[in-house]
């Protein structure tokens, strides 16, 4: 009886201390993730539009697109970025050879898969229409995506807007970026953090260049 | 009368190692636990020493100085690797800091020799038996993981001490070497080399 007790204490003991430690560690900064087409020639390209909005994938079935003061800043942020690169904006998106398109999701039962054919956004209630660049009929991704994420996502992509367009074309994606982590509490913290990643998805793609 | 002679040999041995193991400090059986701090020297997923561990084990001295008995243990080691940009194929890239977790749980049978029976009784020790071992590697929201089984063999050498004459209580300190077979094409992990100590109470 005595044996089955000391080995129940030690047992007790020993499974009170958590079997495995879960790391606490963590800089606070966002995961960034880009991939692009290999075979884009960034250099060929002079022009670029970004829409007034963002489109936001939330609470409701329905997208919506915001264009407050955060997303206009964080509008903001990509224009700076692709203007660093040397590239020039142009209000006409009719005018623009590179069109940027802005989403972030909020919810995490919204999620994407690697996909590599025909889109990525597979299932979701809501994306970009490419005729809002133009008449395309679909989405072109020459790249596999191997990134997967759950809640607050920011994503953007740069499509080719002087690919040939008619009914049976598809428009081509040329980058994609990846901006994931967890919300501050504090908007300001928020937005500083998002900036900084901004930042980063271009800062480890240099072949985005003039 | 050939049955009777070893009838009666083998009545005299269990007599004479009853006797013996009445005689001895503490009892026929013993049973340990407590604390575990490894280290994970020369590992290609987590190279770190961690004291996030601890062990059981208990065992029945078959002869006055050897006993067989079973063990179990776990341990985690976990690697923070500060950010930094990660070229990955086809021209993706990847900018985060992470932390590996390598979680290991070994159990398996023990082989023990007490080099005394005092009070304090050094010993050495082996043990051979299964490990399973979880690597998680940790990005700011989200986890990449695998598992796997593998082949355990530890050699031990420690000390237990029974200092109170009218109790069996008492304590343990060793120190251990491990290999561990299992192996992780997703992480890059060719095996486990474990090395450590164990501080704890002894039964």
């Amino acid at each position: 009886m005595k044996k089955i007790m000391y080995m129940a204490m030690i047992s007790v003991a020993a499974l009170s201390v958590s079997c495995r430690k879960e790391p606490s560690m963590h800089d606070g900064e966002y995961l960034v993730y880009t991939a692009h087409d290999e075979n884009a020639d960034f250099s060929k390209y002079t022009t670029f539009n970004i829409p007034d909005e963002i489109l936001v994938i939330g609470e409701s079935e329905k997208p919506e697109y915001v264009s407050d003061s955060r997303a206009k800043a964080i509008i903001g942020d990509y224009r700076e970025q692709l203007e660093k690169a040397g590239f020039q904006y142009v209000a006409d998106k009719a005018a623009a050879d590179l069109g940027v398109q802005i989403t972030y999701t909020v919810k995490s039962r919204y999620y994407s898969d690697i996909v590599s054919d025909p889109y990525w956004w597979v299932d979701y209630p809501g994306y970009w229409s490419p005729y809002y660049w133009g008449n395309w009929n679909g989405w072109y991704h020459s790249y596999v995506v191997t990134y997967k994420y759950s809640t607050n996502a920011l994503m953007a992509e740069i499509a080719d807007l002087t690919a040939a367009q008619d009914n049976d074309a598809k428009l081509p994606v040329l980058w994609s970026s990846f901006i994931n982590g967890e919300v501050s509490s504090n908007q300001y913290f928020t937005m500083v953090k998002l900036e900084d990643a901004i930042e980063q998805a271009f800062s480890q793609s240099p072949y985005i260049r003039k | 009368m050939k049955t009777r002679y070893i009838m009666m040999i083998l009545a005299a041995a269990f007599l004479f190692a009853a006797a013996d193991m009445d005689a001895q400090v503490g009892k026929r059986y013993y049973i340990n636990g407590g604390w575990q701090f490894n280290g994970t020297p020369g590992n290609t997923y987590s190279e770190t020493a961690s004291g996030w561990g601890a062990y059981a084990e208990s065992g029945c001295y078959l002869l006055p100085k050897l006993a067989v008995g079973v063990f179990a243990s776990f341990n985690t080691n976990n690697e923070y690797v500060s950010r930094k940009v990660y070229q990955l194929p086809e021209g993706a890239a990847l900018s985060t800091d992470l932390t590996r977790s390598l979680f290991q749980l070994p159990f398996g049978a023990t082989l023990r020799y007490r080099f005394t029976r005092s009070k304090l009784q050094p010993y050495m020790e082996a043990k051979v038996g299964a490990n399973y071992s979880s690597e998680h590697t940790y990005f700011s929201t989200m986890v990449l993981s695998d598992s796997q089984w593998g082949f355990y063999a530890s050699p031990e050498f420690g000390l237990t001490w029974h200092p109170f004459d009218r109790s069996n209580f008492g304590f343990q300190f060793a120190v251990y070497y491990s290999y561990a077979t299992n192996s992780s094409k997703s992480f890059n992990m060719n095996g486990i080399n474990n090395c450590g100590f164990k501080l704890g109470v002894s039964f």
